[in-house]
């Protein structure tokens, strides 16, 4: 098969929205895992149950709820580039957040009492002592939200349906190819895929032990 | 002029402590778990706890750890992984020439550039002091300072010590399980067991009655108690 009868169109929206989810999320994720992680009141089981929901639920309750609620806000939001961004963001905020949050809880308390003992602001802190520390975490964290982003079907579907190069990823791109029984185009974008999420997962692996190596 | 008095409930019992005094080292001692070292966090608010704590007269209970003039140096150093030895100062104090000072006081020159995990624990200790030390902080709180180190490093460390001692104004609270570590440094020893203080001394005044001396240690008697002190 030529390589240039196929359209990649689905890869570069999949692309573009992992990459825009992936840098909206580390942005979200640090602030509200620091929160989190500081938290010492009795809502926390509460809070934690709450940000890991996307994790259990099915990917088509989140996408009902998601495709009612936007619209509810702004019906341009609903099968548009930016409503499945905002959907990506919410299902895919679990995998980013989990890992910042754990690394925080467990980060050497005596390194941030140093640092206050230095006269440094929580931000302070947070900037020039955690993150830097915490640097597997937010790699780890970024690849796997990008990653998961990339497979992303079912809350896409039906918040953004499957609209040629708008809302047409890679993932729904197969299911359409499958369903009209094309499954030559099927194999190549499944075997594409296939590739790249074990590609993301030796990058993962390669920083993690990396870093762990170095601190 | 230190004036202190920390109350706080722990899980077995109550810290309540008080102590006055100007003296230039104060060792807080005690066996593990009798809660020198809250009542050292508490000092250094790393804790909350109840009661005063005036220093020069000025009020610190309510004050956040940022305000508070501290140096603190932990049992682990602290020493922050991602930074090198001179960013670890630079980061306590941006003065370049204040920077060039404690390196030299401290004898770090030659290892401005190694990061924590290539400096050994005697290093580490240098760095950790140097850190705590180059704000020319009012009280300097040392957390177990001697208990993981070999006889060389400690002896080391009382040099060390006393360095600083000549060197700043800045008033020393060292809390430690074992007074034989701390005798011949201290100005003043306050003992305490279950939160409470239950004897306080200045080592230097009281008659020691000599029972054994061996090269590297002498066993004191010191109103009726015995001590074993490290030379």
């Amino acid at each position: 098969m030529d390589i240039s009868s196929i359209d990649f169109t689905p890869f570069i929206i999949s692309l573009k929205l992992s990459f825009l989810t992936t840098i909206i999320l580390f942005f979200i994720s640090i602030p509200i895992a620091y929160l989190v992680a500081n938290y010492k009141g009795k809502f926390r089981a509460l809070i934690d149950s709450f940000f890991s929901l996307p994790i259990v639920l099915p990917p088509t309750v989140l996408g009902y709820y998601l495709l009612i609620g936007l619209s509810g806000i702004d019906k341009s939001l609903v099968f548009s580039f930016k409503g499945i961004l905002i959907a990506s963001i919410i299902y895919s905020f679990p995998f980013m957040f989990s890992p910042i949050l754990s690394a925080i809880e467990n980060f050497d308390k005596s390194l941030i009492e140093a640092s206050y003992s230095l006269k440094k602001t929580k931000f302070q802190t947070l900037r020039y002592v955690i993150l830097p520390n915490i640097k597997p975490a937010l790699i780890t964290g970024s690849i796997i939200a990008f990653g998961h982003t990339m497979g992303e079907f079912g809350v896409v579907l039906m918040v953004g349906g499957s609209i040629d190069g708008v809302t047409k990823v890679a993932s729904i791109a197969i299911y359409d190819y499958t369903e009209t029984l094309d499954y030559h185009l099927a194999n190549v974008y499944s075997l594409i895929l296939l590739i790249f999420s074990f590609v993301i997962l030796v990058i993962t692996h390669y920083f993690s032990r990396k870093y762990d190596v170095r601190y | 002029m230190l004036d202190i008095k920390i109350y706080k409930k722990l899980d077995r019992f109550d810290l309540d402590i008080n102590f006055k005094s100007d003296k230039k080292l104060i060792s807080i001692v005690g066996k593990s778990g009798s809660g020198k070292t809250t009542l050292l966090r508490a000092i250094a608010g790393f804790e909350n706890s109840e009661g005063y704590i005036k220093v020069d007269n000025k009020e610190w209970q309510n004050l956040k750890i940022q305000n508070r003039d501290i140096g603190v140096v932990f049992q682990n150093y602290a020493i922050f992984p991602n930074m090198n030895v001179y960013e670890n100062l630079k980061f306590a104090n941006n003065d370049k020439t204040k920077i060039e000072n404690i390196i030299n006081l401290m004898e770090l020159n030659g290892l401005e550039t190694r990061y924590p995990h290539n400096l050994s624990g005697g290093e580490k200790q240098r760095v950790a002091l140097a850190r705590a030390m180059i704000n020319n902080p009012r009280i300097l709180l040392l957390d177990e300072p001697f208990s993981a180190l070999n006889y060389e490093l400690k002896q080391k460390l009382y040099e060390e010590i006393e360095l600083i001692k000549q060197n700043f104004n800045t008033q020393i609270i060292l809390v430690s399980h074992d007074i034989g570590e701390v005798y011949k440094l201290s100005d003043l020893v306050i003992e305490i067991e279950n939160g409470k203080k239950i004897n306080e001394f200045i080592p230097t005044k009281n008659l020691a009655k000599l029972i054994e001396k061996n090269e590297n240690e002498v066993v004191i008697e010191v109103e009726g108690k015995v001590y074993r002190i490290i030379l």
